[in-house]
């Protein structure tokens, strides 16, 4: 389950005027560099703190606290003059955005750009996308993500898909467990990775003192060193099936995620192959933050 | 005089006709062979996987069966693989599909039209071949079930093999006729080796759908009887039945019409792969004599 909140008319008026200043701080001419736009968020933590302090506790318990749910919601958000200053804001309330060799800038826009056949899901294709989390070809992957739906339209597919490490552990048994705890699976990056082309890491972890689960998981092109790992891997995807969440994502709204208890994915939807009903494709924009 | 006639689609250095994301295309480097005072060259085939083009599926390519049949391929004897086998023609079944599909095989139905898509998704189901009509197309070859070492269906779904990745629902390739339950009993009870088919696979093609795929994403009625067709085929599927008794089951063959409604001389031996665990799939060149 993730928590909803949705912004009141005072928090929406202060966050609008928090992503203006932001705005007027960072040189306009050089916007397209988002270090400007980061740095000027980073900034105005202290300020944000103070106008909004609810959303701002709601925030710090998605950081510190490990028993959250590990999904926020965030509705009725302002329309900033430039969408990127909002999650660049939200981004550092949270922690520290993030950039990774080979994966583009700080803020990625996740919509439809192209449409080869036999290409891998993607931010910048409409393809089903199954629940995922990013990076796990990564050494340290980005601990949260947050993605702001800048147009998302109901009926032209899209939808959101949702699943916590918890619940998903209560369908498996010991011995898949145990399994999947095992560093023998090959997680392969993809030809634009700057990194290293593959990592070898196990599937879930355990804090020895927390006891808090983590896990690294995407599923196409996953290997596994034995039979015993690809059967308990067949038994987590069907333990995906049996609890992942379908969510809709309405515009101006923002989930953060920790991309460490969460997975994530996606419905297709409208694009080159069946236009938009409203003439504006599905656009979300993404923003890793680490601690 | 007798014809020898090739059963199989070649390896090339493309992607395998089918819709996954996965990355099997088959990658060819060269090393020097191991000699002493003479030039040897030799190759070796980096991310060749045991399902594409030709291909038998053993027991253990389903998961739950890997462990009942853990046997490795080679250990397979020579004679499961050889023997009189009987070709059905079942390509009248595909034929009621043709308004679906235009002439290269795309879907020619417009995904955002919930009835269309439904009335496809329902037309599958026309593509059943029961045990009545198994016995008919097994009367047309003339030959009882008991005296032949395997059946193959020819569905003439050949034609469009094509070295590409499609969309899982976008191409008549991946929808062929597949068995019922008292067809696949009744070929359990003849206890046949094997038997094969010229398309992607012999299962109803409602396994295509995941219920992420586009038409599903757009047209939730369409959604809601994918996900109940499923969880029949979870209960019951051609793979199942017919794995679960050592039947194999050779896939993407090439069938050319003049062998239908005939018995063949079937030669299909995979290599003698012993590799411990690996009972999965095996990749083969068929072949067959004809009079």
């Amino acid at each position: 389950m993730q928590t909803v909140y949705e912004l009141n008319d005072q928090e929406q008026s202060a966050v609008l005027e928090l992503t203006q200043s932001s705005d007027s701080s960072s040189d306009v001419a050089i916007q397209a560099d988002q270090v400007s736009i980061v740095n000027a968020a980073v900034k105005l933590i202290p300020a944000a703190r103070e106008r909004i302090p609810d959303f701002y506790e709601l925030i710090r318990r998605l950081r510190e606290d490990h028993t959250s749910p590990g999904r926020i919601i965030l509705q009725r958000l302002p329309k900033a003059r430039d969408p990127k200053t909002l999650i660049a804001l939200i981004g550092s309330l949270l922690g520290m955005p993030t950039k990774y060799d080979g994966e583009g800038d700080f803020i990625i826009e996740i919509k439809e750009q192209s449409s080869n056949l036999g290409e891998r899901p993607s931010f910048k294709n409409a393809k089903e996308f199954y629940l995922h989390t990013d990076l796990s070809y990564a050494p340290t992957p980005p601990r949260f993500l947050l993605m702001h739906s800048i147009a998302n339209a109901q009926g032209d597919g899209g939808a959101s898909l949702f699943c916590g490490i918890e619940d998903t552990l209560t369908q498996l048994s010991a011995l898949d467990i145990e399994e999947l705890r095992k560093p023998q699976f090959i997680f392969p990056a993809p030809p634009h990775y700057a990194g290293t082309r593959e990592v070898q890491f196990s599937i879930l972890t355990q804090n020895a003192t927390s006891g808090a689960w983590r896990l690294r998981f995407r599923r196409d092109n996953l290997r596994v060193l034995s039979r015993s790992g690809i059967e308990a891997l067949t038994q987590l995807i069907r333990a995906f099936d049996k609890v992942s969440e379908q969510v809709f994502l309405p515009t101006d709204s923002l989930i953060l995620l920790d991309n460490a208890t969460q997975l994530h994915g996606r419905t297709a939807f409208a694009g080159t192959v069946a236009p938009s009903s409203l003439g504006q494709q599905r656009h979300l924009n993404r923003l890793y933050v680490n601690l | 005089m007798s014809q020898i006639i090739d059963l199989s689609h070649p390896i090339h250095q493309k992607p395998s006709c089918s819709f996954g994301a996965v990355d099997n295309m088959p990658s060819l480097s060269f090393q020097e062979g191991e000699a002493h005072g003479v030039s040897f060259i030799t190759s070796r085939i980096d991310n060749l996987h045991s399902n594409i083009c030709t291909h038998i599926d053993f027991p253990g390519h389903i998961s739950a069966l890997g462990a009942k049949f853990p046997k490795p391929i080679g250990m397979y004897a020579v004679d499961r693989f050889v023997g009189t086998v009987a070709v059905l023609d079942v390509s009248t079944k595909v034929s009621k599909l043709d308004t679906y599909f235009d002439k290269l095989g795309q879907l020619a139905v417009d995904v955002r039209d919930e009835r269309a898509i439904l009335n496809f998704l329902g037309c599958l189901s026309s593509l059943a071949i029961n045990r009545d009509e198994l016995k008919e197309c097994l009367r047309l070859c003339g030959r009882p079930l008991t005296a032949v070492v395997g059946v193959l269906f020819y569905t003439g779904r050949s034609v469009l093999w094509r070295y590409n990745k499609f969309e899982s629902w976008q191409y008549a390739y991946f929808f062929s006729p597949y068995l019922t339950h008292d067809a696949c009993q009744h070929l359990v009870e003849a206890r046949l080796s094997f038997v094969g088919v010229d398309s992607f696979q012999l299962e109803d093609p409602i396994i295509n759908f995941n219920g992420l795929e586009l038409p599903l994403a757009l047209n939730q009625s369409a959604r809601q009887f994918v996900k109940e067709r499923l969880g029949s085929i979870e209960r019951f599927s051609n793979h199942l039945a017919l794995l679960g008794h050592d039947i194999l089951i050779y896939e993407n063959l090439r069938l050319p019409p003049e062998i239908r409604n005939r018995l063949i001389n079937f030669h299909g031996v995979p290599l003698n792969m012993r590799l411990e665990g690996m009972n999965d799939n095996a990749l083969v060149r068929p072949y067959c004599t004809v009079a």
